[in-house]
């Protein structure tokens, strides 16, 4: 079983838990090579420019794979093809900057270094070589050397390949994680966040979030019809392909989810799961395409395009702020009931009175009281469009009054509902803090406590500063109910913080006693009557100093 | 909000069932990504023939606008969609006008307005023309046809084509122009201003473009 790791609470650094500004400790006196190497490529330097590295790289790699399916748009290409061409320039000088700085600093590199001639090694690995495809067609066209077209733009597609070097690792990790378990286990890391998913999770929970974002810009810009107009069939593409990627994902969800706890059951686990919201949302995102393509020809079902909208809500899962308002909603739903019925009745009673004194005045205005209905919520909620207004002196009299309530009335759920939230994150503040009074009762923090620190600290926005503030806090109660005087000696022995600190105040005791009392008199009784061995006396004298 | 997934058991695969559910679900998710590629596939050949109607349309919008510059010159070689000619514009300016200059040559006689210079007249001719008598609507595999208004209730008419005419309302009107389908009694002696729109997989107009004929 392998050992627990722990940390003194002494020794604890809220920056690298929190994990935020953390500093790379890279020594300034490192030879050129390595000292770029270690900030710029180090895996395994925390707070090192590798992630920031390689994410714009991985940003620039999917801009083009756009960049490459607009030039096949000549609506688009042709007007912009100079913007196009600037891009491609960009591009290729990004990816060569980092061609050559790979290749320099290939023997500061693990994989390469022990190898006879590292360059050399690096030039020929798989990496290197889709780095390399990545640019070279762009020289080879400068060189004079004939390239078709086609040809061009299947090299350049290959730099899509270049985001194996984020991806590939972390699918190196992720099987090594999930070594010896089932598909179904794989798939459930995969797809739930948990211990067992890494990096990898993340990576698709990012691929999932942008194909999100993709598809929602697109329904929105299908809207514009000079966008639509040229760019319809990709739009048509673009969403088979995204509901394809939606579908897996959903099926991927409803076969694992048996491996969440509470889901267990082959076929009630995945109905409980099917029924969740978020899955909820799942289907309502890739169901318009399904029924959209085998209706058209029966029904029109274009108004269910709209509900390919609820994509985003997508975004939502796994989303703490979204579950803290569910939470708040379901917890006060009995308080937002109540509030929700007195405006009902307001606005019933309103728009009654409205029709009763306005009716005989503007018979087409106030026509009847579902019409009136209209006037009073605009009027109650203060929107006041100014369509439908009383004109009789009672009626204005009546709306005064009516406004003045419809303030109140209609502010309650708002002030509920944010008083409520509010309350939420203090509660999940103090849970924390209880929590955290557990993790340090005994002075010391193992890395999986560490890891809950660090969750918590994120879920709840916490900053490196109310993170110390919050262990400090603690760490001081902690020590102020640890009153080691009235402490059984081995309850002492069990918390080894306590047993240090019990030792410093046994040392100090000594010290007093030594200042205190008469030296002369301590030694008479000492030697007269043989009461402390030599070693005792030589302690004796260290400590008293 | 999703349960934090925790591993079973220390992780421990409860392999059983496991090739069972394996074969299930791959056969699942075969099954799932079959389904989409032939509905996606569906799509696109749908989408293909919204996008030959408009192929068809923008035919049109390119054939009546170069004959908008033309029909209302001198000799145009379709006279049933010929125009009144810019000769007899000019010579109704000039009896506007309260004395002609001695200079000025005499314009030719305008083309007089009769019953060809309907929109009707023009589009019977029209048909025998080039880009039009090879058209064929992808959705019916016939030509396409000029209707009043697409109507997503009716499938006969997708990939069909409408032309609405935009007449303009006198200054101070609460709306601009007047949009109305033209029809074939229309006059055509005049310039018009016309939008094309043509008749999606849905029955809903695209509309092509806004041109002057």
């Amino acid at each position: 079983m392998e050992e627990k790791t722990y940390v003194s609470i002494d020794d604890l650094d809220v920056k690298s838990i929190v994990g935020t500004d953390i500093e790379a400790d890279i020594s300034k006196d490192l030879p050129l090579r390595k000292w770029l190497y270690s900030w710029l490529l180090d895996p395994n330097i925390e707070g090192n420019y590798q992630k920031f590295f390689d994410k714009w790289i991985s940003i620039l790699i999917v801009i083009n794979l756009f960049a490459l399916l607009f030039e096949q748009v000549p609506a688009v290409f042709e007007p912009y093809k100079h913007w196009f061409h600037y891009f491609d320039i960009f591009s290729v000088a990004v990816f060569t900057l980092e061609y050559m700085l790979r290749l320099y600093m290939a023997p500061e590199d693990p994989d390469f270094a022990a190898k006879r001639n590292a360059r050399t090694s690096y030039v020929f690995s798989p990496f290197a070589i889709i780095d390399l495809l990545a640019i070279a067609p762009f020289y080879l066209q400068y060189l004079g050397i004939p390239l078709d077209l086609r040809a061009l733009r299947f090299l350049r597609l290959l730099r899509i390949l270049k985001l194996f070097r984020i991806i590939i690792p972390a699918y190196q990790a992720f099987v090594k994680a999930n070594e010896g378990r089932t598909l179904r286990q794989k798939i459930h890391a995969l797809v739930f966040p948990g211990t067992y998913g890494g990096r990898l999770q993340e990576l698709f929970d990012s691929f999932i979030a942008v194909c999100v974002l993709l598809s929602v810009f697109a329904v929105v810009m299908e809207s514009v019809h000079s966008v639509s107009y040229i760019l319809n069939i990709q739009f048509v593409i673009l969403d088979a392909v995204m509901v394809g990627v939606f579908t897996i994902e959903y099926v991927m969800r409803m076969y694992s989810c048996v491996e969440e706890p509470g889901f267990k059951s082959p076929v009630g686990g995945r109905f409980k799961q099917a029924t969740t919201v978020s899955t909820f949302i799942d289907l309502l995102a890739i169901l318009p395409f399904f029924l959209e393509g085998l209706l058209h020809h029966v029904i029109d079902l274009r108004f269910l395009r709209v509900f390919r909208l609820t994509r985003l809500l997508k975004l939502t899962r796994g989303n703490d702020a979204t579950a803290t308002l569910v939470k708040v909603l379901s917890r006060e739903w009995p308080v937002i009931s109540a509030s929700a019925f007195i405006m009902i009745l307001l606005v019933v009673m309103t728009a009654s009175l409205g029709y009763l004194l306005e009716h005989d005045a503007q018979p087409d205005k106030y026509e009847n009281i579902p019409t009136s209905i209209y006037w009073a919520v605009i009027t109650l909620a203060s929107i006041g469009y100014g369509d439908i207004y009383p004109v009789t002196p009672i009626g204005r009299a009546m709306t005064v009054v009516m406004a003045f309530a419809g303030i109140g009335i209609f502010a309650i759920p708002a002030a509920i509902l944010a008083s409520a939230f509010s309350d939420e994150l203090v509660k999940e503040r103090d849970a924390l803090k209880a929590d955290l009074h557990d993790i340090m009762k005994d002075g010391r923090i193992s890395t999986e406590e560490l890891e809950y620190i660090r969750g918590e600290a994120k879920r709840l926005h916490l900053s490196v500063e109310e993170v110390s503030a919050l262990i400090r806090q603690i760490h001081q109660e902690v020590e102020r109910r640890a009153d080691t005087a009235s402490m059984p000696i081995h309850k002492i022995a069990a918390q080894p913080a306590l047993a240090v600190e019990h030792y410093k105040t046994l040392l100090s005791n000594i010290r007093q006693l030594g200042i205190l009392m008469d030296p002369a008199e301590f030694e008479r009784m000492r030697v007269a009557n043989n009461r402390l061995t030599p070693d005792e006396v030589a302690l004796w004298e260290k400590i008293r100093g | 909000m999703e349960t934090q997934a925790e591993p079973r058991a220390g992780g421990a695969p409860n392999r059983g069932d496991q090739s069972e559910s394996n074969f299930g679900f791959l056969a699942l998710m075969a099954g799932v990504v079959i389904a989409v590629v032939w509905i996606g596939m569906l799509s696109f050949k749908e989408g293909m023939k919204t996008e030959e109607s408009k192929r068809n349309g923008e035919a049109w919008v390119a054939w009546l606008s170069e004959a908008s510059s033309k029909r209302h010159e001198p000799g145009y070689a379709l006279a049933a969609c010929a125009g009144g000619t810019p000769a007899a514009v000019a010579e109704a300016v000039a009896v506007a006008a309260p004395e002609p200059a001695a200079d000025v040559p005499t314009p030719p006689a305008a083309a007089p307005a009769s019953a060809a210079n309907t929109w009707g007249g023009c589009l019977a001719d029209m048909w025998k023309q080039k880009p039009f008598a090879d058209m064929v609507n992808p959705f019916t595999g016939k030509a396409p046809v000029l209707i009043e208004k697409c109507d997503p209730a009716d499938y006969t008419l997708h990939g069909n084509i409408s032309i609405d005419k935009s007449i303009a309302n006198p200054i101070g009107s609460a709306v601009a122009a007047t949009v109305s389908p033209l029809v074939a009694s229309d006059a055509i002696d005049a310039k018009l201003q016309l939008t094309l729109a043509v008749c999606d997989k849905g029955g809903y107009p695209i509309k092509v473009s806004d041109f002057e004929f």
